[in-house]
């Protein structure tokens, strides 16, 4: 139980940290390595584009965690609380729709990736795949994580307690 | 028939972001809708949610986001706004000035007006406040003050804006320089007019020695700074790489600091309460530095930097941030696509050119930007807007690398406009001021910046003279 709680609370952060610390670090080191040594791996420009996909699409879900995606909420939050809590429903149902597709659709491309061996340019043995699938597999994870937060509204709603209808932009910025 | 068709999904889509759904889903859905009535594969979708992200240069945007963040995590913006504070201290609303100068310095580093006005607003709205100032007029200097970030280089619209339109993103940097400089001093002068009105703020006497004191204390700023403008005006260094070079430096040189500038300092937090090695500490919470002339050039190259167990914060508030902001890019590229292929261009394109000369086409497509700006945020507005806009501006004579900086800042104005200003959402945040009302003190501001504007489109001197020389810029160019 303990494991799965400690995957649910850091699945997003693990894969965003390795991610940005290995794009970041393979430019530095790279930019460094052409001015002192004048050679550059040729995947150096390839492997971090990559990379960046796991970053966006899994920080993509990450934000539905924390609820941080950009949107107009001035009327939102002046709804009485019943409205409050059908938009927020609302949001569940689209993602969970939207998702399905873009999981559907995305699946497709990493399948014709794998079955052509796409290769990595600049390498001789990365597979694209592997890279590719980081979208499909985030949307299931943004999939999970809209249930969690319709679980957590359901909760707020029969209980009384303030519903998150709120966004908080840069996550914890308010407070400082 | 379709038409009618597309009108109806626009239309739910807007009902949709009226109630708040987020922006993704709103443009994701249009996506779809349009797709499925006018027969056009969803595949596509699929495969551009890859392809929109596989370009190198786009990288800059994530990598320059985590340059403002480690700067910030260690202390230096706070140092930035000190050093603003001593150069225009002396003068009424010296303060206010300070803080929009300190929003031009930090643009320098960041590349997000949204990340501007966060970073520098909670640092300097607590300090108007002390300051005297009115808290309204506080938080709306800060608000109006980030519109900057995305202007003054790096920027990570340029970076798109290049991206989309094949231009090179060095050279719209270059270009946005003058522009941004140009709309802090618009603003700071409002700034002191209204302070001057309302007697704000109490002078400090200039002293050289301060000056270059406070400078010093914010050498990896100016560090990061100089690095990115060397790298990229010298060319030895693509965006991107300026980028990552940054951000490698300030995370070692942050690093590096943290356990000297503790054991420096350790008494003096320990007198004010400050757990010495937590890495839970604010930097703008650390003992201000700025007035204490006892403190001597040593010291002040001591930054506060960052502990080994707060990086993997900052990293992730990165993360955070480029988790919102690329999928938008992606989901407006998709979008964009469909609008071509529905002919949308044509008939812009034919009402425009309709206007007849340079100057009309120039102010129309200013006035779709504004317009379009007040509703969307400023990635969809750059993407859905500037592969029409630019073509129409070209065949007429405007330069491309004119045209771009023109257009950014009215997307960068966007960030104040209501109902969709995020500016005015972030400060709104920082400060607990009502929105609207916050808006109502932006006001000033805005005309300022709206000047600035006019001025830039006018004159593409001001976008140009940097890049070509004054001979080449050409000061009217029709």
């Amino acid at each position: 139980m303990w494991l799965l709680r400690l995957i649910d609370n850091n699945i997003e952060r693990a894969i965003i940290l390795v991610s940005y610390v290995a794009m970041a670090g393979i430019i530095f080191v790279e930019v460094i390595r052409r001015f002192v040594l004048n050679e550059q791996a040729p995947w150096s420009t390839t492997i971090p584009v990559y990379l960046f996909l796991w970053i966006v699409w899994f920080g993509c879900s990450y934000n539905v965690k924390i609820r941080a995606h950009l949107s107009f909420d001035e009327i939102r939050t002046k709804l009485p609380r019943t409205g409050q809590f059908l938009c927020l429903m609302l949001d569940a149902v689209l993602w969970i729709v939207f998702s399905g597709i873009v999981v559907y659709y995305t699946a497709q491309q990493v399948q014709l990736a794998r079955d052509n061996f796409a290769i990595v340019q600049g390498t001789d043995d990365v597979l694209q795949w592997w890279f590719y699938i980081a979208t499909p597999l985030a949307f299931c994870l943004l999939i999970f994580r809209v249930l969690q937060n319709v679980y957590a509204d359901v909760k707020a709603y029969r209980s009384g307690a303030p519903l998150a209808v709120q966004v908080g932009i840069f996550g914890d910025e308010g407070s400082a | 028939m379709d038409g009618y068709g597309i009108l109806a999904i626009s239309a739910a889509v807007t009902v949709l972001f009226i109630l708040g759904v987020p922006i993704f889903l709103v443009i994701g859905f249009w996506v779809v809708g349009v797709s499925l009535l006018i027969d056009f594969t969803l595949a596509n979708l699929g495969v551009t949610l890859f392809e929109s992200m596989n370009f190198f240069g786009l990288l800059a945007l994530p990598l320059f986001i985590l340059t403002g963040d480690l700067i910030k995590g260690a202390g230096i913006a706070k140092r930035l706004s000190d050093f603003a504070y001593s150069c225009l201290g002396w003068l009424r609303g010296g303060l206010g000035m300070a803080s929009l100068g300190a929003c031009g310095l930090f643009a320098a580093i960041s590349g997000s007006n949204s990340a501007t006005t966060a970073t520098i607003g909670s640092i300097m709205h607590p300090e108007m406040r002390k300051g005297g100032y009115d808290t309204n007029f506080a938080a709306a200097t800060v608000a109006a003050g980030g519109t900057v970030g995305i202007i003054i280089p790096p920027s990570i619209i340029f970076i798109v804006y290049g991206f989309l339109m094949n231009l090179s993103i060095s050279d719209l940097f270059i270009g946005g320089l003058l522009p941004g400089i140009m709309m802090i001093l618009g603003m700071q002068f409002i700034c002191w007019v209204i302070c001057q009105w309302n007697g704000w703020g109490h002078l400090i006497d200039i002293r050289l020695g301060r000056i270059i004191k406070t400078g010093i204390g914010a050498w990896l700023g100016f560090g990061a700074i100089i690095l990115v403008i060397w790298g990229i005006y010298s060319g030895k260094f693509s965006p991107t790489e300026a980028a990552g070079v940054t951000a490698g430096f300030c995370a070692i040189v942050g690093l590096l600091f943290f356990p000297i500038y503790r054991m420096i300092h350790g008494a003096t937090l320990r007198e004010q309460g400050i757990p010495v090695w937590s890495s839970k500490v604010d930097p703008a919470e650390l003992p201000s530095e700025q007035y204490s002339d006892r403190m001597g050039v040593m010291e002040r190259l001591i930054i506060p930097g960052f502990g080994p167990k707060e990086l993997p914060e900052l990293i992730m508030r990165s993360g955070q941030i480029t988790g919102v902001l690329a999928p938008l890019i992606a989901i407006s590229v998709v979008m964009q696509q469909i609008l071509t292929l529905l002919g949308a261009k044509d008939v812009v394109t034919q009402f425009i050119q309709s206007l007849g000369g340079y100057y009309a086409v120039l102010f129309a497509c200013m006035a779709i930007v504004l317009m379009a700006g007040t509703i969307l945020e400023s990635l969809p507005n750059t993407i859905i807007f500037a592969p029409i806009l630019a073509p129409i501006a070209a065949q007429t004579g405007i330069d491309p690398i004119h045209f771009a900086v023109v257009f950014l800042i009215g997307d960068a104005i966007g960030f104040i406009t209501p109902p969709y200003g995020l500016n005015l959402y972030v400060a709104s945040g920082i400060t607990g001021i009502p929105y609207f009302r916050l808006l109502y003190y932006t006001m000033p501001y805005f005309f300022a910046l709206m000047v600035v504007w006019i001025i830039v489109a006018v004159f593409p001197f001001f976008s140009k003279v940097l890049l070509t020389g004054i001979a080449g810029a050409g000061v009217f160019q029709q």
